[in-house]
């Protein structure tokens, strides 16, 4: 796990991910607690998209693909999950920690709901992005076999669903439901639907087997 | 260990044919495989190794046909060490090996033992803690070589392994492919005709997608016979024109001029006395004037 850790996630990788979430705080103005959530939730999504694109990927650019492909085929799927899983997680905690960078803001308590119980949801929602979308660049760069198509379809669904025409369209089925849902009356789950869809669909990419979409 | 090529065609989309009708056994020990660039051996090796699939032909490992759901049988008894590789650079040289033989399926105390034996056989064992990305071309051949033999392969497929190699390191990585051939079919990819001399019994020489020899060197040597001979020219603006209407294996300057060796199925129109054939001249020799090869 230590060796797949160095591997896809080397220092400059730590170091931008770093910057992204304290850019985040910096740059999005919030005035409640429970805009927070609603800040990272899409941002977070598609910086997960390129964060993870090249999990597989890594091998052709750096050219070990050669060898890669000469590993027996679980090993070399329960390793590249291996290396999705250590993004995510990473990803996570720093999803974790860049909630309270917000706070230097000073936002305001009053409305949405416990601090707590926001700091909660918003977990649940950004975890859930964090593992849809790293999986969902993931399996399109290896689909196209080109990084630069994967993260390009990302993106280009990434603006769909985060669009208002994507959040009308797609309501509580929508991935960024949470974005468009939480108000602030607070206390909703309305929008665990659209995250409980988006982890399926995750997990229908992770576990996939077949040769066009190999890994 | 036996390894069949069956009438081997590759085209591949662009409608470039990198392998014509391909025919070629190997059994135990070193062949080396010989070719200008573009000749076709990294397609060869690429289709023996399963990365590719020729569009034609038919090829067999120990009588086990290539196809697709023998794919794994086949890659676990091979190991490969391709032309160009960047191994994992944030990870030391042990760490790399260590990885790369467990995901090959070798059981840690076993790659270990391999990792350390492999490490000294190559004068790497002091360099294990360094990254990759801190070694020197040399010694990242070197670590590609290691890695492709962890899983004990019986047939090992090594393109170029001797390239960045100072000559003392070539020398030892030769022999260390002598040693491990003895039970298991080696096949040797190189531009270097030194190292095929000093390793291979059997040649395989291949021309824009044709193989255009297969045989033993000394046979080599041999179709080369009263072909090569030993010029004197006064100057250099005769060996230009030499060079222009012969092909020269090498060029000597000497106090009498030039003395250059020329490769040529008449005798040259000029002093000459014929000269000693050395492996390089043969497949000079073969490269441009055998029947396949035009």
């Amino acid at each position: 796990m230590r060796k797949n850790f160095k591997i896809c996630i080397p220092a400059y990788k730590m170091v931008f991910a770093a910057l992204f979430f304290a850019f985040l705080a910096l740059v999005r103005g919030i005035t409640h607690v429970y805009e927070i959530g609603i800040a990272m939730d899409a941002n977070v999504g598609l910086f997960a998209a390129i964060f993870c694109s090249d999990t597989y990927e890594i091998e052709y650019r750096e050219k070990r693909w050669e060898i890669f492909r000469l590993l027996p085929s679980e090993n070399r799927r329960k390793t590249i999950r291996q290396r999705l899983y250590l993004q995510i997680g990473f990803l996570s905690v720093l999803s974790a920690a860049g909630y309270w960078l917000f706070y230097w803001q000073s936002p305001q308590t009053a409305y949405g709901g416990a601090p707590a119980l926001l700091y909660g949801m918003y977990l649940i929602a950004v975890i859930t992005s964090i593992i849809f979308w790293g999986a969902l660049s993931m399996s399109l760069v290896n689909l196209f076999r080109n990084l630069w198509a994967g993260i390009g379809v990302s993106v280009v669904i990434w603006l769909c669903v985060n669009s208002t025409w994507g959040s009308e369209l797609l309501g509580n089925f929508s991935v960024f439901s949470f974005v468009f849902r939480l108000d602030e009356e607070g206390g909703t789950w309305d929008w665990l639907m659209g995250k409980g869809i988006a982890l399926l669909i995750a997990i229908f990419l992770i576990g996939r087997k077949g040769k066009k979409y190999e890994y | 260990m036996s390894i069949k090529i069956d009438d081997i065609t590759m085209t591949f989309k662009n409608g470039v044919t990198a392998l014509n009708h391909v025919n070629l056994q190997l059994g135990h020990g070193i062949y080396g495989l010989l070719g200008e660039n573009g000749a076709g051996k990294t397609t060869l090796m690429r289709v023996l190794t399963t990365i590719l699939k020729p569009t034609k032909g038919e090829v067999t490992l120990d009588d086990i046909t290539y196809s697709e759901r023998n794919y794994e049988k086949i890659q676990r008894k091979i190991g490969y060490l391709p032309q160009e590789l960047t191994l994992y650079p944030n990870l030391t040289v042990r760490e790399c090996l260590e990885y790369l033989g467990e995901l090959s399926g070798v059981s840690k105390k076993v790659c270990s033992e391999r990792i350390d034996y492999y490490l000294e056989k190559t004068s790497l064992i002091e360099h294990q803690k360094k990254k990759n990305k801190q070694l020197s071309g040399g010694m990242k051949r070197r670590v590609g070589l290691i890695q492709a033999l962890l899983n004990d392969p019986e047939f090992l497929i090594v393109d170029e392994p001797t390239t960045g190699l100072d000559p003392e390191e070539r020398i030892r990585i030769r022999n260390l492919l002598v040693a491990f051939a003895e039970e298991r079919t080696v096949l040797f990819s190189t531009h270097v005709v030194e190292d095929l001399a000093a390793t291979c019994n059997r040649l395989a020489i291949m021309k824009r997608g044709n193989l255009i020899y297969n045989g033993s060197v000394l046979e080599l040597i041999k179709e080369a016979e009263n072909h090569v001979w030993i010029c004197e020219v006064r100057d250099e603006m005769e060996a230009r024109n030499m060079e222009e209407k012969y092909i020269i294996s090498a060029r000597q300057i000497t106090e009498q001029g030039v003395k250059i060796k020329v490769i040529s199925q008449a005798k040259p129109e000029c002093i000459c006395k014929p000269g000693e054939i050395m492996l390089e001249d043969a497949y000079m020799y073969i490269t441009n004037f055998s029947n396949d090869s035009k």
